[in-house]
């Protein structure tokens, strides 16, 4: 048996090897029979040291198809042994008949272990090497084999080629170390070869701890992020969820074969906030905090935080990496405070109302009593009666104003946005004389906005107040209102109300935290929640809020622009209760 | 003074304080020979203050208006009143702190505040617990409630 240690093109060694088992082993008077597979044909007629064609003349070789002599004794991949005999056998024995040199012998090359080991059919070659044996203790002959050691590849492979070796008179295990002429020069490359197998055997033992070592990592990681606090999946390119944790299944309900392998749109409540993420992840931007809703097993609805990016190779999408946190508590709690600040500020308003009530109604009390008094004197009578005439208006007109802020409108109307701040002035009338603040309005009466009345008037009430709190000594407070479009997106009718104050104005380091909520800077009577407030319902009404401000005393002061759209895309702003 | 001409306005005479036979309500310290009980009102609006200083003045009171915790203060050093009946959320200075500087010279003049605002509770509270405390009425007060109270022992 030869070990071809090169692995290479197999018809190589073996067409040597015919050459050599005819020359060498029988000598040249020998007949050779040859089981060729196919593709061996072309080396085969090339490369050997006689010619074929002239030898099978003389009778003295002798070709058969490997393949095809396999599959005749072959029974359910298994070499059956009667047929081999019969096959084979047959074969060997007409060699040996017609044999004309009845001392030369027989040297059968087959090539049939090599198919069926190449089939991977390891068990069924070693099967049939014991089947030539047995024939060769009935016929004389001698067999050669050659294996390519690319066959024996790792060490699964090392008790089969011992049971190949076992089969075999002869191993001979490579044609540079038979071709080493002294036994000293054999001996030092068994010592090198020694040297490489330890060395092998080293490394491969590193390589199975370090491997065992991964294994163990990636177990623990695996563990780590399927336990993880936030959700976790991958979506390929085309929206396919490829991997979720069990995180964000416990989170919305689903089995892992429910979710993994569907298209991640499926579980999203809005279509078109799904499309946009897909959209930009396409363009492998990265998302932070985006906001939706997921749609769970049982049909109820989470709120979720997405952060997500693209993991790519070499500009290419492999998928994405997204982290999803459930943020539906923290938006109950959000509409919880949104309302009890809304119910705080309208407490707030009424504390002030009640003020603005109580003084005229206070001269209301006085001035009868005085008229009465004074009756015997009725053009002073009259005097005090026209005046408690007066502060009755005054507490009507109050009364009614103060029906704008409690009305449970929950349909958007259009609103005179000029009217709507004159009668927030006349409700802090009394605060701004007091104050001595100077009301300076600059007023496109076409000015209109499209909103939930209630809203809109305490959006303008808490910045008219704020303006108001900000001059505890005086100054001016500035209205401005005219129509406009929205500044980021043109095409969007609606108005823009400025209103600003010569107050101490906002410091820097103030400004980026102002529409936070439990922001205040009035330690007092601030609850912080305000301009959050205001913040949230311009946004519930698709407008925008901006401040200037000015901390340079002498020159100090704030304005809050705030953008209004009106006939806007109503339909969707319902009231925040609801 | 920005006082002096809207108390003016409303005293046309130094009669109106003779009057007080005319008033409904029958005091019977006021027949006795004692001096008439010296009162200052404040309020900012001015109205009120007025209002209730005229009133004050037909009851047998020698009340008069000022409109801001300053004037108070002024008034009261220069007059050394009885009783003080002030509004308390008035721009600049409080009713309040108005009442305590008022304390320090006058330790005897009692104080009456009133007020109809939800602050001066945390105002007042404020106050007491720096170790004062203030008679209060709610507004709007009736005529007959502040000439009673001013009537009436102090309760402090």
């Amino acid at each position: 048996m030869i070990i071809d240690p090169r692995g290479g093109p197999r018809g190589r060694a073996y067409v040597r090897d015919v050459d050599r088992g005819w020359q060498e082993g029988e000598g040249t008077g020998g007949l050779l029979l040859r089981l060729r597979s196919v593709d061996d044909e072309q080396e085969n007629d090339a490369n050997c040291g006689v010619d074929p064609a002239v030898a099978t003349r003389q009778g003295r070789l002798l070709v058969l198809d490997a393949a095809e002599t396999l599959a005749k004794f072959m029974v359910d991949g298994w070499p059956d042994s009667e047929r081999f005999h019969q096959v084979v056998g047959s074969v060997v024995a007409q060699c040996q008949l017609s044999g004309r040199t009845n001392q030369s012998k027989l040297a059968a090359f087959g090539e049939m272990v090599a198919l069926l080991w190449a089939e991977g059919k390891p068990e069924a070659a070693i099967r049939l090497e014991k089947l030539w044996n047995e024939l060769a203790r009935v016929h004389s002959f001698h067999l050669h084999c050659a294996y390519p050691i690319s066959y024996f590849r790792d060490e699964r492979h090392a008790e089969l080629i011992e049971k190949v070796c076992a089969e075999h008179s002869h191993v001979i295990p490579d044609e540079s170390y038979t071709s080493l002429p002294g036994e000293d020069e054999r001996l030092r490359t068994v010592a090198l070869l020694q040297q490489k197998a330890q060395a092998l055997a080293n490394e491969v033992a590193e390589r199975k701890k370090a491997q065992y070592e991964l294994q163990l990592r990636e177990a623990e990681l695996t563990d780590f992020l399927e336990n993880a606090m936030v959700g976790l999946h991958w979506v390929a390119e085309n929206g396919t969820i490829l991997w979720a944790n069990k995180t964000e299944l416990l989170m919305l309900g689903y089995e892992r074969e429910e979710y993994v392998g569907h298209h991640i749109a499926e579980f999203h409540a809005d279509q078109e906030v799904i499309g946009e993420i897909l959209r930009r992840l396409a363009c492998h931007e990265e998302l932070r905090g985006s906001e939706s809703t997921l749609r769970c097993k049982d049909g109820s609805l989470r709120h979720v935080q997405i952060h997500s990016n693209v993991f790519s190779q070499n500009g290419k999408f492999i998928h994405t990496r997204c982290f999803t946190i459930d943020v539906t508590e923290r938006k109950k709690l959000e509409k919880t405070l949104m309302l009890s600040e809304k119910l705080a500020s309208v407490g707030r308003l009424a504390a002030s109302i009640a003020h603005e009530i109580n003084n005229p109604l206070e001269a209301i009390t006085n001035l009868p009593f005085l008229a009465k008094r004074d009756l015997a004197d009725p053009a002073k009578a009259a005097r005090h009666l026209r005046l408690a005439t007066h502060e009755l208006e005054r507490v009507s007109h109050i009364s009614r104003q103060t029906l704008g802020f409690c009305r449970d409108n929950s349909s958007p109307v259009d609103i005179d946005v000029c009217k709507m701040l004159d009668e927030l002035l006349f409700m802090y009338g009394r605060k701004l004389d007091v104050r001595k603040i100077h009301v300076e309005k600059r007023y496109d009466e076409t000015a209109r906005v499209t909103g939930l009345e209630s809203e809109i008037r305490q959006v303008f009430s808490n910045l008219i107040a704020n303006a108001i709190d900000a001059m505890p000594s005086g100054g001016r407070l500035i209205l401005k209102a005219a129509p406009s479009r929205e500044w980021n997106n043109v095409g969007l009718p609606g108005a823009r109300v400025t209103i600003g104050d010569t107050g101490a104005g906002i410091p820097s380091e103030n400004r980026k935290n102002l529409f936070d909520a439990f922001y205040s800077t009035k330690k007092d009577v601030g609850t912080g929640l305000g301009l959050w407030l205001v913040h949230g319902m311009i946004s519930k009404h698709k407008g925008m809020i901006h401040v200037r401000s000015k901390a340079v005393p002498g020159a100090s002061g704030t304005a809050f622009s705030v953008f209004l759209p009106c006939n806007s895309n109503t339909h969707t702003i319902t009231s925040s209760e609801s | 003074m920005r006082f002096a001409s809207i108390v003016n306005l409303y005293h046309d005479s130094s009669d109106d304080a003779k009057s007080v036979s005319a008033s409904p309500i029958e005091d019977p310290d006021s027949r006795s020979t004692r001096k008439r009980k010296r009162v200052i009102i404040v309020d900012d609006d001015a109205l009120i203050a007025e209002s209730l200083a005229d009133i004050l003045n037909g009851e047998g009171f020698e009340a008069t208006a000022v409109f801001s915790g300053q004037d108070a203060i002024d008034w009261a050093r220069k007059t050394k009143p009885d009783v003080v009946v002030s509004d308390v959320v008035m721009p600049e200075m409080t009713g309040i702190e108005a009442a305590k500087l008022i304390r320090e010279f006058l330790p005897a003049c009692r104080v009456i505040l009133f007020s109809g605002q939800a602050l001066t509770n945390d105002l007042l509270a404020e106050a007491r617990a720096q170790g004062y405390t203030f008679e209060m009425l709610g507004k709007p007060v009736s005529p007959y409630t502040l000439i009673e109270a001013l009537r009436s022992k102090s309760k402090q």
